[in-house]
């Protein structure tokens, strides 16, 4: 890893040193080896499934099919990319998927007049964590409401593109990997995302 | 922000360690503290038992599912039957008009069912008119 990166970016960068080990063991079915694999990507796949699908419940379910996918199809990794960026790639693409099979069943569920959906409900569809420690209720509250909304205000394909590049810290490149698109298509849609976010958040926020 | 290459030279920048303090940043900062935080420990063990539990059932063959969908289809079908039977009836019991077979005769007409609540086939014939008794028969 780039020693001049930003520290935040460093933290959230998967760890790469003895991986390569861990996955010829997993390779192998080693218990050990999916356990040591699980323990290193969970967390950070579960933040970013749950960003992308903005449901924490769907979140997990995608998290655990994604590593039984891997699991199940560990003979296609060649290593020709880092193993993260495999993991990712399923992950990522099982959420996009779920999302667009739950938009699905909300248009059909939209048209029965028992859906249970609440066009006034204030919750904001995204689990967002408190920006400031010293903040009142009212005040967390409202940056909750402020970054859930702008966030679910983007297609699920966006926010993918956002939670990756920006909040996750991957390249451009290991970005464009995990979505299955071009560079160029990478950049016009966090361009087009930060603009749309930016918009939304600056009357809160001076420092956009 | 300004336009699209702007962005991109800010972008690239920042991944080569130069801290430009701009809006990018600042929109990365905020997201990356008031997006959810990573889960807990706990929850990811919970996940893992989760996980290992699942991956010791055999995995569901595709050809199988195939077949357990078919069964499912086959079933529904099944279902669908047995509720129209109910619903309906028996396709007896339904009215049936049969073709006059007297169609030279245009005003005598016959309509034949079967009466579930009689338990008989009913033969309804109409259109007779009357016939004097020196009418000369056909």
């Amino acid at each position: 890893m780039n020693q001049s990166e930003p520290e935040s970016v460093e933290k959230l960068q998967p760890v790469q040193d003895d991986e390569s080990a861990w996955v010829e063991k997993a390779r192998a079915g080693e218990p050990d080896a999916w356990a040591e694999l699980h323990g290193r990507y969970y967390a950070k796949m579960k933040a970013a499934v749950s960003h992308i699908c903005g449901d924490e419940s769907l979140a997990e379910d995608v998290v655990q099919e994604s590593f039984i996918k891997a699991y199940r199809q560990m003979e296609n990794f060649r290593g020709g990319s880092k193993f993260g960026t495999w993991l990712y790639r399923i992950a990522v693409n099982q959420a996009l998927d779920a999302v667009r099979k739950r938009s699905r069943m909300h248009f059909w569920l939209g048209w029965m007049p028992l859906s249970g959906h609440d066009e006034d409900d204030e919750s904001p569809p995204f689990q967002v964590a408190s920006p400031e420690g010293n903040l009142s209720d009212a005040e967390r509250s409202d940056h909750r409401r402020a970054i859930g909304r702008a966030m679910a205000s983007l297609d699920p394909e966006h926010r993918a593109v956002v939670e990756l590049r920006l909040v996750q810290g991957f390249s451009t490149d290991e970005t464009a990997k995990i979505l299955k698109c071009k560079r160029g298509t990478v950049l016009s849609r966090l361009y087009y995302s930060c603009r749309k976010l930016q918009q939304l958040l600056k009357k809160n926020y001076d420092e956009l | 922000m300004t336009n699209f290459e702007d962005f991109t030279r800010e972008l690239e920048g920042e991944d080569e360690g130069k801290t430009s303090g701009s809006g990018l940043a600042g929109l990365r900062d905020l997201l990356r503290k008031g997006l959810s935080p990573e889960p807990s420990g706990q929850e990811q063990a919970w996940a893992w038992t989760r996980l290992q539990a699942r991956l010791a059932t055999p995995e569901l063959i595709p050809g199988s599912f195939l077949w357990m969908r078919l069964a499912g289809w086959g079933a529904m079908a099944g279902l669908a039957l047995v509720v129209g039977w109910a619903t309906l009836g028996h396709p007896k019991d339904r009215l049936t008009v049969q073709v006059d077979p007297f169609h030279e005769e245009p005003s005598l007409y016959a309509v034949a069912f079967h009466s579930s609540e009689a338990h008989a086939d009913v033969v309804w014939v109409g259109g007779y008119s009357d016939m004097q008794a020196n009418d000369p028969i056909r």
